[in-house]
This record gives structure tokens, sequence and C-alpha cells, in this order.
């Protein structure tokens, strides 16, 4: 439990000393896996344990990128920020300790679970550089800043569709159609949408630059508002 | 001719792919305002797409029209722009980075084909059997369940599988189990475990589902990813230099 309470601390002292940030996810990676263990399963249902998977996902995928940018103190600042704010709204949710429901038991579920909060964390770090292009002036940072974002919204793309199909292979197996009507599956289709829009729209010389770089943060309030939003205030196969 | 030509032209840009796109964003905005508004969407998965919409009144449904109109155009617009750029003759280009999107393209087109075919015959429908029940369809094929296994935990049911016996119009019995994602699958036909009760008798609910698009959504699903994974090593690759 102690792990529980120690993460977001380090992510706060990740703000002033970077290499706090290779021990917030040490322990957050370690109190996960302690989840695992008591629960014996994937630690995954619920908003505690997806936040934190979300707040942890979001720390080591940003990593590749911190290490290709210099000055990296604005990029590394607001993805900690990021990840100390979903582990602490993770830490505010009640954690489910109940038996796993037998339609959540198999591997498809914890693919598609572990592959969208990848994509998300991806889509958080896009959103994060396209920040940083917006409030830079420097035109070969700015260029870099959306290289990199586009490569991250690419990655996250892939893994996103491929969680959408491992989604549509487990609805089959559970629900008998690889698709249902539901207003979650269409905001989750509309963020599907929105990246695919990103990625069309970066082939024209019109859209390249502070236009696209503010597509790729806006598409980051349709991950939050599928993730939170619509869990939350709406009813679907994915309220469990 | 030239009337053919300029609906090619307009419908294999990009500029068309992006406004169609734009589209089919807002229409599905709108959807997912509507459909917890109008309690005619808890039937939406009941039944296949079509037969749905032909039921339900159009002042609930007008969106839907507008999404599958889209998509339609939006296949086109993928189909023609895949044709173009196979047809192409750009010596400069890469081969790999030519064809990686056309398998996303093709992949799309697979999906859509999908929701077509399970918008058209997709079927479901749902039973209560008692152990050592039986339910005969009207093709004089019968449904039996032999019986239920269950586990609990704390009050909850953590594992449950049922034993089903099939027998069709010819006498050939089959026997199978379903179990939550194991259904059984009879003639492309699945029957699916979907709860358990023991008070007052020892019982199951079954769903038989029949979604004819699946294999199709799959196919898609594949050429999607294989021309995704393509695309993202090569473009890393590219923007890297």
């Amino acid at each position: 439990m102690i792990l529980l309470f120690i993460q977001p601390l380090l992510y706060g002292a990740a703000l002033l000393w970077e290499k706090a940030l290779f021990a917030a996810i040490t322990v957050q990676a370690g109190y996960l896996l302690y989840r695992g263990v008591t629960l014996g399963r994937l630690p995954l249902v619920g908003l505690h344990d997806t936040l934190l998977f979300l707040s942890l996902s979001t720390a080591v995928l940003s990593i590749p990128f911190w290490v290709r940018i210099r000055p990296r103190k604005g990029f590394f600042r607001l993805t900690a920020v990021a990840s100390l704010l979903f582990s602490l709204l993770g830490m505010l949710s009640r954690p489910s300790m109940m038996p796993l429901p037998p339609v959540l038991k198999t591997f498809w579920f914890e693919l598609h679970v572990v592959l969208s909060f990848l994509s998300y964390g991806l889509f958080g770090i896009a959103a994060v550089l396209g920040v940083i292009f917006l409030l830079n002036r420097d035109v070969a940072m700015g260029r870099m800043m959306e290289s990199l974002q586009y490569r991250a919204v690419l990655t996250g793309y892939l893994l996103f569709s491929l969680s959408m199909i491992f989604g549509g292979i487990w609805a089959y197996f559970a629900w008998g159609s690889y698709w249902l009507w539901t207003p979650k599956e269409l905001w989750t289709t509309l963020l599907w949408l929105t990246y695919t829009l990103y990625l069309h729209l970066r082939f024209r010389p019109y859209w390249r630059g502070a236009r696209i770089a503010t597509i790729g943060i806006a598409g980051y309030g349709v991950v939050l508002f599928t993730y939170l939003g619509v869990g939350l205030l709406m009813k679907s196969s994915h309220s469990f | 001719m030239g009337i053919i030509k300029a609906i090619f032209n307009i419908f294999r840009s990009l500029r068309m792919a992006n406004i169609l796109l734009f589209i089919l964003m807002g229409t599905m905005v709108i959807g997912a305002i509507v459909m917890p508004l109008f309690p005619s969407y808890r039937r939406i998965n009941t039944t296949s797409l079509f037969s749905w919409l032909s039921v339900t009144p159009l002042r609930e449904t007008w969106w839907l029209y507008i999404a599958i109109l889209i998509v339609a155009l939006l296949v086109i617009n993928t189909i023609f722009c895949t044709v173009e750029a196979l047809i192409k003759k750009d010596r400069n280009r890469r081969w790999p980075l030519v064809i990686s999107p056309q398998l996303i393209h093709l992949g799309f087109a697979f999906i859509m084909l999908a929701h077509l075919l399970s918008s058209y015959m997709a079927m479901q429908g749902f039973v209560m059997l008692n152990e050592g029940g039986g339910i005969r369809f009207s093709n004089g094929d019968t449904l039996y369940l032999k019986r239920i296994e269950y586990q609990l935990q704390r009050g909850y049911i953590t594992d449950m599988k049922a034993e089903i016996a099939y027998s069709d119009n010819r006498g050939i019995t089959k026997r199978l189990i379903s179990a939550p994602n194991r259904p059984a699958f009879i003639r492309g036909t699945g029957v699916y475990l979907k709860d358990v009760e023991v008070m007052p008798a020892r019982r199951a609910l079954l769903q038989i589902s029949y979604d004819p698009g699946a294999r199709w959504a799959l196919v898609g699903g594949i050429f999607f990813i294989i021309g995704t994974t393509l695309l993202v090593i090569l473009k890393i690759r590219q923007e890297a230099v």
C-alpha cells in the first residue's frame, strides 16, 4: 500500500530532479505488479488500475522521446505532470477487489486494454509535443517537435488499431458480434477517425506546422473524453 | 468523358477524404448524443442494423443514414485513391511506401464490407433453457441444454459452462460446450452462454447469434495492421533522416 502513496510523490520529485522519474516508474510498476499478484490477474479493471496504468504508460513511453529532445526540460515537465495527475486520480479512485466476471477472463480483453492504454500514452505524448511546438519560436526545434509528434501519433495509431481489432475479436467471442452500437463504441471510432484525419491532413502542406500540432492536442481531448467522460457518463459494454 | 473524369478527380482527392472524415466525425458525435435519448436504441444490437432501421422512426435515426452515406462515399474515395496510387508511374517512390497505405485502404474496404453484410444479415436471439430441456427451431433442428456447471467466489459467479446438444432434422446429434468467451459454433451460428441460475431451477440463458461480417472484418483487420505496421516502420525511418 505504501507504494501507492509514494509514486505520486516521486512524480512530483521528478519535476525537480529528472532521475526521480525512473524511481516513480519502478515504484508504480511495483505497485501494479503487487496488485496483479494479489488479484491473480492483470490489474486493468476499474478507474484505479487503468489510471495508474495510463500514468505508467505515459511515463515509460516518454523516455525514447526525451532522450532525443534537446533541451528537454519543457517536455519532461509536461509528461511528468501528466503522469502525476493520472497517478493522483488513480490513487483517489477505489481499487476494484471483486473477482473478475467470466466475460473478462480472456487474453483478448487483456490485449485490448493494454494496447488501448499504451496508445493513449503515446497520444498524450503527442499532445505534449504539440504544446511545446506551439510555445516554441525556434524553427528547427519546432520542426523536430512536429516530426516527433507525427511519429508518436503514427505508433499510437498502430497500437490503437490493434486494440480495436483485438476488441472486435473479443466482442465476437463474448457477445456474438465484433461491433456493438453503443456510445462508447461510437466515441472509440471517433477517436480513431480523429487520428486518421490527423495522418491524412499531414500529407497536405497547408496543414503542416501549428495546425497539425493543434489537431494532435485536440485529439488527446477526444482520448480523455472517450476514456473518462464516456466511461463515467454513458452505459456501454465497457461498464463493468 | 469529361464528366466522368471530373467525378474521378473529385473522388480521388485527399481533400475529399479529409472532408468526408470530418463530416463522419460530426455525425458520430451527434449519434453518441442522440443514442441515450431514445429507448429504441436499447434494441439496436438485438437485430441486424437495417432491420432495426426499418422499424425505427427517422427522427431518431437520421444521423445513421448520413453516416452510412458518408461511409459509402469514403469507400469510393478510398478505392479511387488506391487505383490512382497503383497506376501512377512515379519511379522515385519506394514500392513498400506505395503499397503500405493501399493495404490499409484494402483493410478498411473489407471492414466496411463486413459491416454491410452484418447490417443486412446478422441475427440474434435469446432463450432460457432448463437443464435437460430443449427448444425446437422452425427448420426442425433442436437445441438441448444437457448440463450446467459454475463456480462461485464470494457470491459472484467466476466461471461457468454449459454442455449443449444440437440435433438436426436428419437426427444427427452434436454435443458441444459453451462458456463465456468460448461459444459453441454450429454451422457458423454461435451459441453463447450468457448466464446461469440455480434457483428456482437449474437453467441457463443462451444467446444464439449469427454475424456473417465477422470473418471479413478479421480479414480487413489483418490487412489494416500489416499496412499500418509497414507504414510505421518506413515513415519513422524516413522522418528520422
